[in-house]
């Protein structure tokens, strides 16, 4: 008996012990971000190059090897340089070991390595030189980076060639071949020209921030029983083998696959383009649902924009063995479908409709968003979640349990997880909901409108450039409504293709425009606010019969209309707050009894972290807190005895 | 098999049943110190706030996200 007691002791004590640790593992992993560094888009604002630079790029794959032999040739054009220094991204050198920036918190295999090997390069037929620029924060060993400095011009153009090979690795980080070689893409496999104002210490390997826009003439030379999935290559046949040209592309990215693996293939028009979807046999019912998130996105955005000369679509259904998640370059879409996709777990259409907008976006206006990415990214994700709202309803999120049990060893159907107990329920949401959480963790570094020179982490980007401009077009229309920002984004494409150039200061105009100088005092506000925002009912006080006192206030460094309501026990008061000033006391008289007051009681603002502050009420509730306390007691309970089973 | 089974758990039950009622204490106990914080939380945020009645009329006890802004507007 001494012993059954002692041994639940133990597990008590262990399961207080796990507990404590995993609220101080939250605190410190909150605290201690691990640095990284990553791109600098309001640096990046202002690119030197005048025209844009074109790329040939010979290449030869050898599929059994999964090795390349490139000869890339790149025309810089030399007016308008002001500095005498070009700057690569060399992506596949982040994969040289696991001391790189990009590699150190990741668990390379043996089939994950892969570096340029460089064997020629020059510059206007002469020997070149190069040097590989070190990161700071201890990375370095990184060799991601390269500087080469151009020697004086006497032409108009540098012409930069480099002759190299390239292992391509298994797909698990950046580019690669599936686990059964059927499958592969090949993405940022040359040294990629980086817009060369940016101090290199502020470069995040891998994000495209920084990249120059360029277009590309790509050869690739594959075996005959390779095919490539693009469409936009022209086939030019040798003897057991054949070359893929494609002319004026920008941004490759080019799938192949051998022909022995069966997909399905199906074109459609979305909109006056050409869509490809590539299937696998086994998925093959889901180009309805496809084609539809597509048609969907295509009405939506056309009508209050203009579509203009889109690149044609391709969409490819990565294969189970490739564990690239997804990615979007320009025109290439590849996504996964899960074992379990009913339409509620929005997944290939979030990812479908989402490419699908920035797509659209790159084709809709004259040149690329690449100068402030939050606007091409956020912008995206905010249309991306109207739509998706328009046309399937509030999401719901699931209370998984345990969503798939991966069984390994198993081959079942191909598949390598089996979906054990799915879920217990599903609740409706909104869809900017999913970003609160990213949102409360980053909140207090950074405005999106104006960044610093230096911000750290990958999350980080996602924040700046996604979440936070997507949070803050939200709050925009829970101001003028959705009606109204669709006539901004309408006079915002106008307004690009009149001036030929995309920059936040065309979107603050299409707002003033449209909606007037508040609304763009507003908008700006919302770019640049930072630090932690909070409104608060901080008192109420009943100074006389009829006379009361309120004081609101606000932390943060946010500028923007809020209403603040009084309510009495005959009507509401309603008072108006501008939040220049950071507390505001408001002197009101009542004949009935005030009971309690609320700012920005419609949670207009977003960016707000608490909102259960954001009123006051006299009489104190506490069913609430019991209630959800009492549910969580359960719970707990109902998890103890089920961990008991296992001891 | 089943009947056996179960007739010999019930057993079980019965002869152990100081342990039984021992394990359901240290199972309330657990719980109890684990929902005290959570409770204290929760009343401190929600109290004197008006997302308080709105809580109390969504039904939706499990909490969807990490935040309460999660249950507005339900």
């Amino acid at each position: 008996m001494k012993k059954k007691l002692l041994t639940i002791l133990i597990i008590t004590v262990l399961l207080l012990s796990v507990s404590f640790l995993a609220y101080v593992n939250e605190s410190l992993s909150e605290a201690d971000t691990p640095r990284k560094y990553c791109a600098n888009p309001s640096a990046a604002a202002q690119s030197d190059f005048s025209e844009i630079p074109e790329y040939n790029l010979s290449v030869e794959y050898n599929w059994g090897k999964q090795n390349l032999n490139v000869q890339a040739t790149l025309n810089v054009a030399s007016n308008g340089l002001k500095d005498s220094v070009l700057y690569f991204l060399l992506p596949a050198n982040g994969l040289k070991s696991k001391r790189t920036l990009f590699a150190f918190d990741k668990n390379l295999e043996s089939t994950d390595f892969t570096s340029f090997k460089f064997s020629d390069v020059k510059i206007n037929g002469e020997n070149a030189k190069y040097r590989y620029i070190a990161k700071t924060g201890g990375f370095t060993n990184d060799s991601t980076l390269i500087g080469m400095r151009l020697p004086v011009s006497k032409n108009n153009y540098y012409k930069i060639e480099f002759k190299y090979s390239l292992i391509v690795p298994e797909g698990n980080y950046i580019f690669g071949y599936s686990k059964h070689k059927n499958f592969s893409l090949l993405n940022g496999f040359y040294p990629m020209l980086l817009q060369k104002n940016n101090p290199a210490d502020n470069f995040y390997s891998f994000n495209a921030c920084d990249l120059q826009a360029s277009n590309f003439n790509i050869k690739v030379k594959v075996a005959e029983n390779i095919s490539i999935l693009n469409p936009e290559f022209v086939k030019e046949s040798l003897a057991g083998s054949y070359i893929g040209v494609f002319k004026k592309i920008k941004n490759p990215a080019i799938i192949f696959k051998d022909v022995i693996k069966k997909y399905n293939h199906k074109q459609f028009d979305v909109g006056g383009q050409n869509a490809a979807i590539w299937l696998q046999e086994k998925n093959s019912d889901f180009v309805r649902r496809i084609k539809d998130a597509l048609q969907n996105s295509n009405n939506y955005l056309t009508k209050f924009m203009k579509v203009n000369n889109c690149n044609s679509l391709l969409f490819v259904e990565l294969p189970r063995s490739f564990k690239i998640e997804k990615f979007s370059a320009s025109g290439v879409t590849g996504f996964h479908i899960n074992l379990f996709s009913p339409i509620w777990k929005k997944e290939p259409e979030a990812t479908i409709i989402n490419s699908y907008v920035a797509q659209f976006f790159d084709g809709s206006f004259t040149t690329e968003f690449r100068e402030h990415p939050w606007m091409r990214l956020g912008i995206s994700e905010f249309i991306t979640d109207e739509i998706f709202h328009r046309f399937y309803g509030n999401l719901s999120q699931s209370f998984n349990l345990v969503s798939y049990l991966p069984v390994k060893g198993e081959n079942m159907f191909s598949y390598d997880e089996i979906p054990i107990i799915y879920t217990l329920s599903s609740f409706n949401y909104e869809p900017w909901k999913d970003k609160i959480d990213s949102y409360l963790k980053f909140q207090n570094k950074i405005a999106f409108g104006n960044l610093p020179n230096n911000y750290f982490g990958k999350d980080f980007c996602n924040f700046v450039e996604v979440i936070k401009p997507s949070l803050g077009l939200e709050i925009f229309k829970n101001y003028y409504g959705i009606e109204n920002l669709k006539k901004v984004f309408r006079e915002f494409q106008n307004l690009c293709q009149n001036s030929g150039t995309i920059s936040a200061l065309e979107f603050n105009s299409a707002i003033l425009n449209v909606l007037g100088k508040d609304a763009a005092e507003l908008w700006e506000n919302l770019t640049l606010s930072s630090g932690k925002i909070d409104l608060k009912i901080d008192n109420i006080s009943h100074i006389s019969d009829t006379k009361y006192s309120l004081v609101a206030s606000l932390s943060g460094n946010l500028s923007a209309p809020v209403d603040i309501e009084v309510y009495t026990d005959k009507d509401t008061l309603r008072f108006s707050w501008n939040t220049k000033e950071n507390i505001k006391q408001i002197f009101f008289d009542s004949s009935a009894d005030v009971f309690g007051a609320a700012v920005d009681p419609k949670y207009k603002i977003l960016f707000d972290e608490n909102f259960a502050d954001n009123s006051f009420f006299f009489d104190s509730n506490l069913t609430t807190s019991f209630s959800f306390a009492i549910h969580w007691f359960f719970w707990v309970q109902n998890a103890l005895m089920i961990f008991g089973v296992f001891g | 098999m089943i009947k056996k089974e179960l007739t010999y758990g019930i057993r079980q039950v019965v002869y152990n049943f100081k342990f039984a009622l021992l394990f359901f204490a240290v199972n309330f106990l657990v719980a109890a110190i684990l929902s005290i914080g959570v409770w204290a939380d929760l009343n401190s945020n929600l109290s004197h706030s008006i997302l308080s009645q709105k809580l109390a009329i969504a039904s939706d006890l499990v909490g969807i996200c990490n935040s309460d802004i999660c249950l507005l507007r339900s």
